[in-house]
């Protein structure tokens, strides 16, 4: 038995020896030759540590030499300046045109007087007609002009011969309103009569060439029409009298006289009287905005200025023939072509008489406090205010002079046909970035090119950023934001939730949140909106936004195949 | 291509893992008296018979062993194999399949070349040349942790990551003596001719994912003895710093000398005559290798998060760009070893192994004996031990068979042997580990697998 017992033992052995040897199967789920090299390596809210350094505004501002932006008096300030140029002021000269004068031909039968022999001169004298047309409506009053008036009375006796002819109390009918310098006798300007000095020996032929330098317009008759932009100045010219005498010995029964008259044409150089002006050519370069930094030049931002100011120095040429100017401003911002705000001053800008050189500053602003530079005489311009409004900020902004003119005021020796010279001057306009309740500074970006093949195998499932935020700035903050794909398109509708940051946060705790799951991540498009809660503190440098204890928690994987 | 790459790095990673892996001694064969290679267990072991082992073939052992078995990374999702990353694995499949803080995988190699036993100046005496080496590698399961769980805000200490090769030649002298009736002994004189050493060990690997701050340090090491090797080394065009990239060798020749020792006893009771105590000490020796090749971190690297402040101004010093890239030029620090080129000679232990058995004979049947032993490994952080129960059966003087439970560092085995000893032929073949599964290659799916064959001619 016992002996039976170890032999089945020893058979035991040896079949579970072979057993073993053979008990090894081959599993096909195992197979080297087809494998699936999927691969993920997953993140489980996994929060990444990141120090920020403070950012101040200098460095979101960024300012570069050309953006129109300065620091004064430790604030952002936008500033603009040029300078601008009217048309010259140049009133066009009267040309009166010489008029035609039909000549006398009168026979004087002799007046027997002893050893002389009188022909008494009794003539009917002959008129002339001066017009000038195209005459400037500038005008609208004449008192007096001025400009040279060249006379010639040609007086000829044909009848004695070889004879001294003597003309005694003779009158001459001149153009009434004449001044004159020097005449040969004694000049009537209501009359018009020259009273001719005694005794004036003359041998068949007497010349009388006088020359007028102004016409008084209320003596001398002539018309000026502002509607039909003409002046007529008709009168008559002659000998009007007088008693020619001549030796008995030599008289004839008759003598024959004929007197022939020559008028020239009158340029006129100046006048006295009412004048207007329209200034004309008035202009100002756009302003242009776009040089201005990104963080303001961005889609959504509608910015109201507590305080912005125009100064304006003006150069006005009329000022020396004591003379105002006046004009109106419009500014209008645009953006893509079109009219986003057009704004006016409460009143027109008006420049004084009280200074020949014509130099006169104005300063045009909402209120007349907080002057930036040596102030003019303030204007005062509510609408500056909004200039910059809108959805995005303006494009450009259009300065226009509105009207710019010399009121009807009366003048003395006004020139004529001559440039006075320019309306001239330069502006600058300050922009302290002080926003006004409801102000809205938008900027977004997109930070790209994130993308590599290896990013692009990551998906991201849950985010968010956590973080403590200090800030100095007078404005609320607001910040969202998407991840955008290769193409820059938003991905999935993903949306990174923002938070509000209240102005001048302390300690304050934001949360952003990415709602949604995202992959072929190549950045992100975020969105900061500063927002002004009431009238705000002009934006300076120092100005910052600590953010600190960052915390971006991340749940995501990263797919790939080896 | 590159799936097809990885597929075929896969294979070779895992045949050659399990060709290479030619364990020393099959313990299986420890207690049964007709195993031809009883003597390198324990050299106070003597044959029946003088032996001639067939060159190259006499003593064939091919194992692998580990705890990190193919079936632990690799798992079979709608039909198609794939690893453990990918997402249709669960975490916890993959993380309850690894139970052990260190996973290691590993294999050493014996091919005797000559093998002569014979008889004579009172015991039996050896003589072997043989050619043996060994690579380990140990991974922690924070690796797979991080892999798999997911990085979280949490410390991950990945240290430990190690890996060592060291490959040898070795002339062997054994003498086995019976001193008495009761007592045998025996030693084994080892001449050894060092081929290449490799030590590389990542001592410090934490990282500190913290919510307030990441730290990270690492302290690496790369050791390697082989003659006309030198690293290849790179700079990095960010930082300038020169690392090491790979490596060259210019001419195979001798790395080093050494020497070691064997030395076993046997003890056989008369008092128990049914009883057996042996105990051995196997490979006390060193190798002095000429050279050493270090490439090193240098001690501690630390890279912390907490240095770096970005700037959002552009032109800023730290502007993010220049941060980021200041923070990827110091993290590169973190992995990229120096060259410090060779640091003179080193000394390498070989692994000594520690094997102490008790036999039961049966005194019914006296042809089937009970075993019992411990083989312990010293090898630093690759010590393994393993208990092996065996019973063992010589029915017939031409045949004899073993089998073994086996239960240690790398977890249950079952082993067994046939050995069959004719007069003038031996041949034998054995397990220590029967693969229960394997891939459609043939490539065991544990890490612990082991064939034993060999031709010997008796005498």
């Amino acid at each position: 038995m016992k002996q039976r017992l170890t032999k089945n033992l020893s058979l035991a052995i040896i079949g579970t020896l072979a057993t073993g040897m053979a008990t090894s199967c081959v599993d096909d789920n195992y197979d080297l030759s087809d494998v699936d090299t999927t691969v993920r390596v997953q993140v489980n809210d996994l929060t990444v540590p990141v120090n920020i350094d403070e950012i101040t505004l200098e460095s979101i501002f960024d300012l570069k030499k050309d953006d129109h932006i300065e620091i004064i008096d430790g604030k952002y300030t936008v500033i603009y300046e040029g300078d601008y140029n009217s048309s010259p002021i140049n009133e066009k000269v009267i040309e009166l045109r010489r008029p035609t004068i039909q000549s006398t031909h009168v026979t004087i039968g002799a007046v027997p007087g002893g050893n002389i022999v009188h022909y008494p001169v009794d003539v009917t004298p002959s008129t002339f007609s001066y017009n000038a047309t195209n005459v400037t409506e500038d005008i609208i009053s004449i008192d007096q002009v001025k400009g040279i008036v060249d006379m010639t009375v040609n007086i000829k006796l044909t009848g004695a011969k070889d004879c001294d002819f003597t003309l005694s109390d003779g009158v001459v009918q001149l153009p009434k309103g004449l001044v004159f310098v020097t005449v040969p006798g004694k000049y009537d300007a209501t009359t018009g009569h020259l009273e001719l000095n005694d005794n004036i020996s003359f041998r068949n032929n007497l010349t009388f060439q006088l020359q007028a330098t102004a016409i008084d317009f209320a003596k001398s008759g002539a018309v000026y029409d502002r509607t039909k932009h003409t002046v007529v100045f008709n009168g008559q010219i002659g000998l009007l009298s007088g008693d020619i005498t001549v030796d008995a010995a030599k008289a004839t029964e008759s003598v024959q006289l004929d007197i022939d008259y020559t008028m020239n044409d009158v340029r006129l150089t100046s006048f006295s009287g009412e004048i207007t002006h329209s200034v004309s050519g008035v202009h100002f370069d756009p302003v242009n905005l776009s040089s201005l930094p990104d963080v303001l030049r961005q889609k959504g931002t509608d910015i109201r200025l507590l305080d912005p100011q125009i100064y304006l120095d003006v150069l006005c040429p009329v000022s020396q023939y004591g003379l105002s100017a006046q004009a109106g401003m419009r500014i209008q911002s645009l953006q893509d072509g079109k009219v986003v705000n057009s704004v006016e001053p409460s009143s027109l800008i008006v420049t004084g008489t009280d200074d020949p050189a014509g130099n006169y500053s104005f300063w045009l602003a909402p209120s007349d406090k907080n002057p930036i530079q040596t102030p003019g005489k303030y204007i005062e311009f509510k609408g500056l205010q909004d200039i910059l409004a809108g959805n995005g900020l303006p494009d450009k902004l259009d300065i226009s002079i509105l009207d710019p003119s010399i009121p009807q005021q009366h003048v003395t020796d006004f020139p004529l046909g001559t440039s006075i010279g320019a309306l001239s001057g330069k502006y600058k306009f300050y922009a302290p970035i002080e926003l006004m309740d409801g102000s809205t500074i938008v900027y977004s970006d997109i930070e790209d090119g994130w993308n590599t093949e290896d990013v692009d195998k990551i998906t991201v499932t849950k985010m968010t950023v956590k973080g403590v935020v200090n800030t100095t700035i007078p404005v609320a903050l607001h910040i969202t934001g998407y991840p955008v794909d290769t193409k820059g398109q938003q991905i999935n509708n993903v949306q990174i939730t923002g938070c509000d940051v209240p102005p001048y946060a302390k300690d304050y705790e934001l949360t952003l949140v990415v709602t949604g799951e995202f992959t072929h991540l190549d950045g992100i498009e975020f969105r900061a909106e500063a927002r002004a809660e009431g009238d705000a503190e002009a934006l300076r440098p120092d100005m910052s936004i600590k953010l600190t204890k960052i915390r971006p928690t991340v749940t995501g994987y990263y797919d790939t195949t080896l | 291509m590159k799936t097809n790459t990885i597929k075929n790095l896969l294979t070779a990673a895992a045949v050659m893992t399990a060709v290479a892996a030619s364990a020393q001694t099959t313990s299986t064969g420890y207690f049964n008296q007709e195993y031809t290679y009883r003597f390198e267990m324990n050299p106070a072991f003597a044959n029946s018979r003088g032996f001639v082992g067939m060159p190259g073939i006499g003593n064939v052992n091919v194992a692998m062993n580990g705890n990190l078995g193919m079936d632990k990374v690799l798992f079979n999702v709608d039909g198609r194999t794939t690893t453990f990353l990918n997402p249709k694995v669960s975490t916890a499949e993959v993380m309850d399949g690894l139970t052990h803080y260190r996973n290691r995988v590993g294999a050493d190699f014996k091919v005797n070349v000559i093998n002569v036993g014979f008889k004579g100046m009172g015991g039996y005496n050896t003589i072997s040349i043989n050619a043996r080496g060994n690579v380990d590698a140990r991974v922690p399961r924070t690796i797979f942790s991080l892999l798999k769980e997911g990085v979280s805000n949490r410390e991950y200490d990945i240290e430990d990551v190690s890996a060592k090769a060291n490959a040898f030649a070795e002339v062997a002298l054994g003498h086995q003596h019976n001193i008495n009736g009761e007592w045998s002994v025996g030693g084994r004189l080892k001449f050894l001719v060092g081929a290449g050493n490799v030590d590389a060990r990542l001592t410090t690997a934490r990282l500190t994912l913290g919510q307030d701050d990441w730290t990270v340090v690492s302290n690496g090491t790369v050791n390697t003895s082989l003659h006309g090797m030198t690293y290849k080394t790179k700079v990095n065009k960010h930082t300038g710093h020169r690392y090491v990239s790979g490596a060259d060798i210019d001419k195979a020749g001798v790395g080093g000398y050494g020497m070691a020792i064997d030395l076993g006893v046997e003890w056989k009771p008369q008092a128990w005559k049914n009883w057996r105590l042996s105990f051995a000490v196997l490979d006390m020796g060193f190798i002095a290798w000429k050279n050493n090749m270090t490439a090193t971190t240098d001690g501690d690297r630390t890279f912390n998060l907490d240095r770096y402040t970005f700037n959002v101004d552009g032109d800023a010093t730290n502007s993010f760009t220049n941060e980021w890239h200041l923070l990827r030029d110091n993290f590169t620090q973190i992995y990229e070893l120096e060259d410090k080129g060779d640091l003179g000679s080193r000394v390498t232990g070989i692994a000594a192994t520690i094997n102490s058995g008790v036999e039961y004979t049966l005194p019914s049947y006296r042809k089937l004996t009970f075993g019992l032993l411990n083989t312990t490994r010293i090898y630093g952080s690759f010590t393994h031990t393993d208990f092996r129960l065996s019973a063992n059966i010589a029915p017939v003087k031409a045949l004899s068979g073993s089998v073994s439970f086996g239960a240690g560092t790398f977890g249950a085995s079952f082993g067994c042997l046939v050995n069959v000893h004719c007069p003038g032929f031996n041949l034998f073949a054995g397990m220590d580990h029967v693969p229960h599964k394997l891939n459609k290659q043939y490539i065991p799916l544990s890490s612990n697998a082991q064939v034993n064959v060999g031709m010997n001619f008796l005498f």
